[in-house]
């Protein structure tokens, strides 16, 4: 009898509590699935960004390269009266692409990673490559042309020469870079 | 009628055991939101052309004008600031704030491209002088569209004769 009375109220009870576990099987997914959509979300968010910081360093470094190579003393303008952040000596970076022509020791001067460097005047409105017929009054020069694929990163520069009148003049410009890491 | 009210009250308490269950799940649910939130608002705001920017207003502001005030030497944009604050005038009688504000807006025009088909949406430069008695407005120059994100570039110079002069370009795209 005691265990008649077991086998009728068992089932109704058994049943109760596996609808209760499948209930919370069914939550525990649902959270599971949710968690796992929410953090290939996030992934993909961070790896986004992580492809700009790629590409935004990368500029960076490539920025940080063409004004080391503005900096260098074959261009840099240097003046005891005249001190002048981020300055270009304009005749100097002329005078080098003439000796580059005709000196053998300038013409292997740039290491073979870098593949171009010009240098143009962006303000006031200029036209043309820079030759010893029309300089200053041209827009660029290119002192460096060894590759035919470039990919040229580039910096705000100022471009100063010596004027007629004995004074400093200096111009906007940019030094484009092309390199090999590019 | 004691067994009817037992069953009610268990179902009760029951059904508020639930309620505080599904309670749970949206309090965690939502502080895991608030988190990934978070992580994406603090990644998003980055000025990435910065240095670039310095290094325009750096160049910009060493740019030779055709102002001449104390001869020989032509102004630099830099040293017009200067002269604009201390209201001199060019040796042609050209008020130096009234030729500084040409020049700049020349410059810009010529080197700044802006628009809807560009990444830049148009820029903001301005130069202002500060000391303890007035702030006043120098150069203020804004062409397109400036209401979204930007990066800025700025350039203090203090003057012998107390203040100071912020010069600073907002790119805004």
């Amino acid at each position: 009898m005691k265990y008649k009375t077991k086998t009728k109220t068992s089932p109704a009870l058994y049943s109760r509590g596996q609808l209760k576990i499948q209930e919370m099987a069914f939550v525990l997914v649902a959270i599971v699935i949710f968690m796992v959509i929410a953090g290939l979300f996030f992934i993909k968010i961070q790896m986004a960004g992580l492809k700009d910081e790629v590409v935004s360093q990368n500029d960076d470094k490539a920025i940080s390269l063409a004004l080391k190579i503005a900096s260098l003393p074959e261009f840099l303008w240097s003046s005891k009266n005249n001190q002048c952040d981020n300055c270009v000596d304009l005749d100097k970076v002329f005078l080098l692409k003439s000796s580059a022509q005709t000196n053998k020791i300038y013409s292997q001067f740039w290491t073979k990673d870098i593949t171009a460097i010009k240098f143009e005047v962006l303000y006031p409105k200029k036209e043309g490559e820079c030759t010893k017929g029309n300089y200053p009054n041209c827009k660029t020069i290119t002192l460096l042309n060894s590759s035919s694929e470039y990919s040229f990163k580039s910096a705000y520069v100022s471009l100063c020469k010596i004027d007629l009148e004995g004074s400093r003049k200096c111009e906007l410009g940019k030094i484009y870079v092309s390199a090999k890491q590019f | 009628m004691f067994q009817q009210n037992n069953f009610k009250m268990k179902l009760n308490k029951k059904a508020q055991e639930e309620m505080v269950g599904f309670v749970v799940i949206m309090v965690l649910v939502s502080i895991i939101l608030l988190i990934f939130l978070s992580f994406s608002i603090k990644t998003t705001p980055k000025d990435k052309n910065n240095e670039e920017l310095a290094n325009y207003l750096k160049s910009l502001k060493s740019v030779t004008t055709e102002c001449v005030v104390f001869n020989p030497a032509k102004a630099s944009v830099s040293e017009l600031i200067n002269y604009c604050q201390k209201k001199y005038k060019c040796n042609s009688g050209e008020d130096t704030c009234v030729y500084l504000n040409q020049t700049i807006s020349n410059i810009l025009n010529l080197t700044l491209n802006y628009g809807q088909n560009f990444k830049r949406k148009g820029f903001v430069f301005r130069s202002i002088y500060n000391n303890s008695a007035e702030i006043s407005n120098l150069v203020y120059i804004k062409k397109g569209n400036c209401s979204s994100n930007y990066a800025l570039a700025e350039d203090f110079d203090v003057l012998i004769s107390g203040g100071s002069i912020s010069t600073s370009i907002r790119d805004c795209y």
